[in-house]
């Protein structure tokens, strides 16, 4: 609630400026009411958003010669940002009222399964 | 017993020395008819002989004139000098005939004018039909001085055909060929038929018998009811005068028209033609290069050796792999005459060979190259290199040669072309060191994120504890 009261305080005169502290208040908020798993899962998922986008745009660019490491390079990447963003859907502040029966722990099991079945496929892939 | 087969040694050695230069066999099987007088023809018969054949002469109705025995040939060539015959013992009928050709045996026919019905309808199963009997070619414009126009003159050069296997060089451009008093037939689809020698463009078909001057009108009155004139003109390159064909399976057959272009009073005779120009018949050498190449001696080829292997190797394989370079050699001889009256195996020299890589359709078809620098002990080396296609399935190595007056070389080898096994596909591709990474960083990093996760729990616990409990 804080966010919001502190986003609309400055004057409407300078937008660049009120950008800038709205997205130091954006910081300060996530620093301040995130917790630290959330805030590990969220460096992991932008880590994996990164080495995606760097692999596709070597294929891109230039080669995609053994088309299966590519395959599985890229299907790692993308699976794995796909379980993490499940993980942080479980376990975030706020997701309490969807995820009533699913522990943190619960949901942390069910995401090491899955990405250790994940990474033995993507591993046969890579030929 | 070890004396008579030393002497032996010597004599078989002796025969081998004075054996045929035919690159088949040496026995040649002449049946003649009653009313041909062997004598007329003997200047042919020493012609063969001297070439070292063995001639056995028979008449059609002979019964012990088998050409086939227990399945093996008894004679390798036959003369078929039997025009007239209106019926053969059954060792030469039509029929044993073929079956005897199926076997390898080569035979060349004289026909003439007379020729009887049932022996028409025989030729007709090579795709030859033949005109009415008792006309003969005729050309008033060209024969000799002293002779009858049915004494056909023939200028080489222009009704030979130009094929140096066949007929030799020397032939086409000597003496002109008399062609007396011959039958003239057409070719038909056949495609193992090879014109040798056809009319020239002034002759014509007709009964050889000078008109009185009643009888020429009666002609004229009959030829004004347009039987003729309907009648298909026969002349120039249409009407065939001496044929050849060639079986796939490499037996020779010729039909020569007429009988009495061997006679001796052809042989190399010296005739004038109406100009007044004194000339050698070509006859001689004519029938001389033609018997040659239906009996085996100039034209033939043989498949020496071929082999294939994968690059540097040199066996061959049962399988190879796809983008294997193979490389397919082929040795192939010509058969020759030494000087000394031998056969001889020696080295065949063309052009226009080809290799098709085939499985079903050919998915390689390329130039087999003479390859100079191959150590052969007779005849010529063809190579050809390829890369394998990318295609899984059973192949064939065919090389197909199919040529008038050259033997016809077929030859298919069976192949296989594999994917690569699973152990030899290329590992740790350069190109490929981004996604590997990339890879393996994820699983590191989930490592790194487990273990973190862990150990960040202890102090957060307790808040979604509280936030549990509340």
């Amino acid at each position: 609630m804080s966010a919001k009261q502190a986003s609309s305080n400055p004057p409407p005169t300078q937008s660049s400026a009120a950008l800038q502290s709205s997205f130091q208040t954006l910081l300060e908020n996530y620093q301040t009411t995130i917790p630290a798993r959330v805030k590990l899962i969220d460096s992991f998922l932008l880590f994996i958003f990164l080495s995606g986008v760097l692999q596709f745009a070597y294929r891109v660019l230039v080669t995609s010669y053994p088309f299966y490491a590519f395959a599985g390079g890229f299907g790692s990447t993308v699976g794995q940002f796909v379980l993490l963003a499940g993980l942080r859907a479980q376990v975030a502040p706020g997701s309490d009222g969807e995820f009533k029966e699913v522990s943190q722990e619960r949901a942390f099991a069910d995401f090491c399964a899955a990405s250790v079945i994940l990474h033995l496929f993507a591993f046969n892939f890579l030929g | 017993m070890r004396v008579p087969s030393l002497l032996l040694g010597p004599l078989l050695a002796l025969i081998g020395l004075v054996q045929a230069r035919s690159s088949t066999g040496d026995r040649v099987l002449v049946v003649l008819e009653t009313s041909v007088k062997k004598d007329d023809y003997s200047k042919f018969w020493k012609s063969l002989q001297d070439r070292g054949f063995e001639l056995t002469f028979k008449e059609p109705k002979d019964k012990d004139a088998d050409l086939v025995t227990f399945g093996e040939l008894k004679y390798d060539h036959l003369v078929m000098f039997a025009p007239g015959t209106k019926s053969f013992s059954p060792s030469l009928s039509p029929k044993s005939i073929l079956h005897a050709q199926f076997a390898g045996l080569n035979t060349l026919y004289f026909l003439s004018p007379d020729l009887t019905e049932n022996n028409k309808e025989f030729f007709r199963e090579y795709d030859i039909e033949f005109i009415d009997s008792s006309n003969t070619l005729i050309d008033t414009f060209s024969y000799p001085a002293d002779y009858t126009p049915s004494d056909v003159l023939l200028s080489p050069s222009s009704s030979l055909i130009g094929n140096g296997e066949i007929v030799s060089p020397s032939t086409t451009s000597g003496g002109p060929i008399i062609y007396p008093s011959g039958t003239v037939f057409t070719t038909g689809e056949n495609p193992y038929l090879i014109d040798v020698l056809h009319a020239s463009k002034t002759s014509y078909i007709g009964q050889n018998k000078i008109l009185s001057s009643d009888e020429a009108e009666v002609e004229k009155s009959v030829s004004g009811n347009n039987r003729n004139s309907r009648e298909p003109i026969l002349n120039g390159k249409k009407a065939s005068l001496v044929s050849a064909l060639q079986t796939r399976d490499n037996a020779r057959v010729g039909f020569v028209g007429s009988s009495e272009m061997v006679k001796d009073t052809w042989w190399n005779k010296e005739v004038k033609t109406t100009d007044g120009k004194s000339h050698t018949t070509g006859n001689a050498e004519f029938i001389s290069d033609f018997s040659k190449w239906i009996f085996q001696e100039t034209g033939v080829v043989k498949i020496v050796d071929s082999t294939h292997h994968r690059k540097g190797e040199s066996e061959p394989r049962e399988l190879y792999t796809k983008k294997d370079e193979i490389t397919f050699s082929l040795t192939l001889a010509k058969h020759y005459t030494t000087s000394n009256g031998t056969s001889a195996w020696g080295p065949f020299e063309v052009e226009d060979l080809q290799l098709d890589f085939t499985m079903l359709d050919p998915h390689v078809r390329t130039a087999l190259i003479q390859d100079k620098s191959a150590a052969v002990a007779q005849g010529t080396n063809y190579k050809a290199k390829f890369i394998a296609p990318d295609r899984h399935g059973v192949f064939k190595f065919v090389v197909e040669y199919w040529r008038p007056g050259w033997s016809y070389i077929r030859l298919s080898t069976t192949a296989s072309v594999v994917p690569l096994r699973h152990d030899e596909y290329p590992r740790f591709i350069v190109g490929a060191w981004p996604y590997y990474v990339g890879a393996c960083s994820t699983s590191v990093t989930f490592l790194i994120f487990c273990a973190l996760w862990v150990s960040l729990g202890e102090g957060d616990r307790d808040r979604k504890g509280k936030k549990k409990a509340e």
